[in-house]
């Protein structure tokens, strides 16, 4: 299990917001994308997620080629994606939201709802287990199941949101800063839930700033800048890249 | 032939009607990105309080005509002022049914205060039917062209050369840039709904001579007014000319072919095609495209 | 768990008391008439509501639906000899599939243009209904004579009995949506509406789901309109004018943009208010246009349902309690 990105574009009017990206991320891996702000991150993430077009390129996941696919149907392969703010719904609690999650688990036809048949009755009680179970999984408590998800602390929400991917027994996981906003503990719960996922044999891809975190808990590291990759490797090689410590820090003057 | 060309005669008549609720439609829009539904009852409002004053008050048209138009302004920023902006929230379906509700209130006003029956002003006087060969140029119609043209010379002075336009286009550009520029925006609005009511109204009265006075025919000013806006671009004021003067056109075309009461439904079919194939219209939107 | 949820069964019992109630209340059959077109008023707004108060789709075309639905249902029994539950049926299922076809090209655009559309959708089906002689009889006579509705050999004519049909069908109508909304689909239409990004993200068809529920509503628009002509037995294309689409609109705003049971308030307000009216004919519009803007303004979330969130308010600060709170949140559709 695996994602593969191939020179992949994105061009907004005369500006190359995403030039010509490849790599690959293993299963059982973590896999950072990291670079300075506006380096195109998240419009890599917005391209294999299906939420933008691509101008150019292709990506596979597991093997089959995705490219032309809508979001939904990525999904539906078994991609998940969290976002640089938490996007909860209004109105809906922890586990309605994680329910959502488990949404693809909703087989029954339309009017099997209408009627609400047994068998949607027992669907909703299996879609409601698995959405526990990820809750579980990701760590929060069940007294704060039926709070309401936008009332929860910054933290929570951002767990809500992972479990809310985990409910959806995804393979591959795309999360866009999940320790932003986060404090040293937190963002410490966070790297363990990973090294979790990394362990369950899980694909995770991470954009992040935080880089302890990503030496910490990285097999491998892709740098951008200006829309291109320009390094990549294990997070060691990475760190002594020249060109990755002029992106972030710039070149030094020369003394008039 | 001498028909087609009379025919078109009838159309230019149409389309400057609608061209002129188009523009009006069109600055409110771009004003306040509101889409004002009531939009139509300016027009209809115009023709009938004036029609009121001329045959039942015996009022002189200019004076008729000059009354009409201010109620309908003072309306128009009252719908504005004192309701649009007072809305305690402002989805788009909040801004669509207020619309519509006050076009409803609006025409329930005329009812009470007019009445529900159909009014036949006469002609404006000042102006001799023109008459080329066996084509006959209505005076009627004359008038409409000419208030046309005087809106559109107007409306481009002062959206290209007065303070108040270029304000105005700010306003609607950027309201952010503009407040800090120091524009007040609401006034902007404001503004943009005088223009529109008083546009309407002045269009509505010029009309009513050829179309009659009814408090029900707002729905369908309107309507084809929002045609013309999509057809032509949405707030693109060349846009509106040209998408009144093609609804005009087609309008009257088929005449000929299908009774009178579908030719109403070829301008509102036209709308539904233009919303679904090119929504942007023939000459585009406005604004541009923000990347 | 229940055939229906457990939050929708003491509004459902409330209705159904109240309707039972009312029959015997009633004074006259003029009175049952009334309450017979709210019922099938309250359909229509049922529909409306899921479309638009949980899908956001704003449509101001809903009269075109409801024509259709008369019509077709007519066609079906004086014109092709069908039973009249077979021409209900065709009603729903014409109404429901016209539904389907509009959807896709409609939910592509943006509610400003979305609501024009539909208004004058709206408008052009009226113009039709007036000039398609053939199949609907034109502005007069339009349709007469319609034979009652016949169940199991029953025939189901007058106030006393349609009543009770138009009822039983709104109750039922009502459960259906309340079980849609509380289904994986509900939660994905209204996770839908804060955030279409992240719900497809998370594997739902959105178009497809805005289209199911489009095509959903409109068929019960359509049953509506097939107990309007089984009812009326006699109508013309004047039944389906535009106000008819702003009428509808406006009883879900009065209601609620959030629970079903609301739209039949609404039903009830606006169905009764004109002959509430009756003698001042003259001011009818006017009250109407003035109420629908201070409403609108003043309570976009639905007039009942700002009621409701107001007492409910009141309530929790004199208990104080947040399990109170997310009881009740749990509870709400």
């Amino acid at each position: 299990m695996s994602l593969q990105v191939q020179r992949l574009s994105k061009r907004f009017g005369g500006l190359a917001a995403v030039d010509e990206v490849s790599f690959d991320a293993l299963s059982g891996a973590v896999t950072a994308v990291i670079g300075p702000n506006g380096a195109g991150k998240t419009t890599v993430l917005n391209l294999v997620s299906g939420v933008f077009a691509s101008d150019g390129g292709s990506v596979f996941l597991d093997g089959v080629e995705i490219s032309l696919q809508p979001a939904w149907q990525r999904a539906r392969h078994g991609l998940a994606r969290t976002f640089q703010t938490p996007q909860l719904f209004e109105g809906m609690t922890v586990l309605e939201t994680v329910m959502i999650g488990a949404h693809m688990q909703a087989k029954a036809g339309l009017l099997s709802v209408l009627a609400r048949l047994p068998k949607v009755r027992k669907e909703e009680e299996s879609l409601r287990l698995r959405a526990e179970e990820a809750l579980d999984y990701i760590g929060i408590s069940p007294t704060q199941w039926q709070r309401i998800a936008l009332e929860l602390p910054y933290g929570l929400q951002r767990k809500v949101e992972i479990a809310r991917a985990v409910a959806m027994q995804a393979t591959t996981f795309l999360l866009d800063e999940p320790a932003a906003g986060l404090n040293r503990s937190e963002t410490s719960a966070l790297s363990d839930l990973f090294l979790k996922l990394r362990a369950d044999g899980k694909c995770v891809i991470l954009i992040e700033h935080n880089m302890e975190m990503v030496m910490r808990i990285s097999d491998h590291v892709v740098v951008m800048n200006f829309g291109r990759k320009i390094a990549e490797g294990r997070p060691y090689e990475v760190q002594a890249n020249a060109a990755v410590v002029e992106a972030y820090l710039g070149v030094e003057e020369e003394e008039c | 032939m001498d028909q087609l060309l009379q025919n078109a005669i009838s159309a230019l008549a149409a389309g400057a009607i609608y061209s002129i609720a188009a523009l009006g439609f069109g600055v409110v829009y771009n004003a306040t990105k509101v889409m004002n539904f009531a939009h139509g009852e300016f027009l209809m409002m115009g023709a009938l309080i004036s029609a009121a004053l001329v045959n039942s008050a015996g009022v002189q048209v200019v004076l008729a005509v000059a009354i009409a138009s201010v109620i309908v302004t003072l309306l128009g920023i009252i719908l504005d002022r004192y309701v649009i902006q007072m809305a305690v929230r402002k989805t788009v379906l909040t801004a669509v049914m207020i619309t519509i509700g006050a076009g409803i209130a609006f025409r329930g006003l005329m009812v009470v205060t007019v009445g529900r029956d159909m009014l036949f002003p006469p002609a404006f006087e000042g102006i001799k039917t023109v008459t080329v060969g066996s084509i006959y140029l209505p005076s009627q119609v004359i008038w409409i062209l000419l208030l046309l043209a005087a809106l559109s010379v107007a409306l481009a002075y002062l959206f290209s050369s007065t303070r108040l336009g270029k304000a105005m286009r700010a306003a609607s550009d950027n309201p952010r840039a503009a407040m800090l520029c120091g524009i007040d925006i609401r006034a902007m609005s404001l503004v943009a709904f005088a223009i529109a009511a008083s546009t309407g109204a002045l269009a509505g009265a010029f009309v009513a001579p050829i179309s009659s006075a009814f408090y029900e025919s707002g729905l369908f000013f309107g309507l084809k007014g929002f045609a013309a806006a999509m057809l032509g671009g949405l707030g693109n004021p060349i846009g509106a000319v040209l998408g009144g003067m093609l609804i005009g056109l087609i309008e009257t075309g088929s005449a000929g072919y299908v009774t009178s009461v579908f030719k109403d439904a070829i301008a509102l079919g036209l709308l539904i095609l233009v919303l679904i194939v090119k929504p942007d219209g023939l000459l585009g939107r406005a604004e541009a495209k923000r990347v | 768990m229940t055939t229906i949820p457990s939050s929708e069964i003491k509004p459902a019992l409330a209705v159904v008391i109240l309707v039972i109630v009312a029959y015997f209340l009633a004074p006259t059959d003029f009175h049952l008439t009334v309450l017979t077109i709210v019922a099938i008023h309250g359909i229509a707004a049922v529909a409306l509501t899921l479309a638009f108060g949980y899908a956001g789709l704003i449509s101001l075309g809903s009269s075109a639906f409801f024509g259709l639905g008369a019509y077709t249902a007519a066609f079906a029994v004086q014109k092709m000899g069908l039973p009249s539950l077979v021409g209900l049926l065709m009603g729903v299922l014409v109404c429901g599939t016209t539904g389907y076809l509009l959807a896709r090209p409609l939910l592509r655009l943006n509610s400003h243009y979305l609501a024009m559309a539909t208004l004058a959708l709206g408008v052009v089906a009226y113009i039709v209904y007036g000039q398609a002689r053939p199949f609907t009889g034109g502005l007069d006579p339009g349709i007469f004579g319609l034979e009652p509705l016949q169940i199991f050999g029953f025939k189901l004519a007058g106030p006393r009995q349609m009543y009770w049909v138009c009822w039983g069908a709104l109750l039922i109508s009502c459960l259906a949506g309340a079980n849609l909304v509380h289904s994986a689909r509900g939660r994905a239409m209204r996770a839908l509406r804060t955030s279409e990004v992240a719900t497809s993200c998370l594997g739902v068809d959105t178009v497809g789901l805005r289209v199911m529920v489009f095509a959903l509503s409109s068929s019960l628009i359509g049953l509506a309109g097939g107990l309007y002509a089984f009812f009326m037995r006699s109508f013309a294309a004047s039944a389906f004018d535009p106000g008819l689409s702003i009428d509808i609109l406006m009883m879900v705003l009065i209601g609620s943009m959030s629970t079903l049971w609301g739209a039949v308030v609404g039903a009830l307000v606006i169905t009764v208010l004109p002959n509430l009216l009756e003698g001042f004919e003259h001011y009818k519009l006017l009250v109407f246009g003035l109420a629908m803007v201070a409403v609108m303004v003043f309570f976009p979330n639905g007039l009942v349902q700002s009621i409701v969130d107001a007492f409910k308010a009141a309530v929790l600060r004199r208990s104080g309690s947040v399990a109170t709170d997310d009881a009740e949140r749990r509870a709400a559709p």
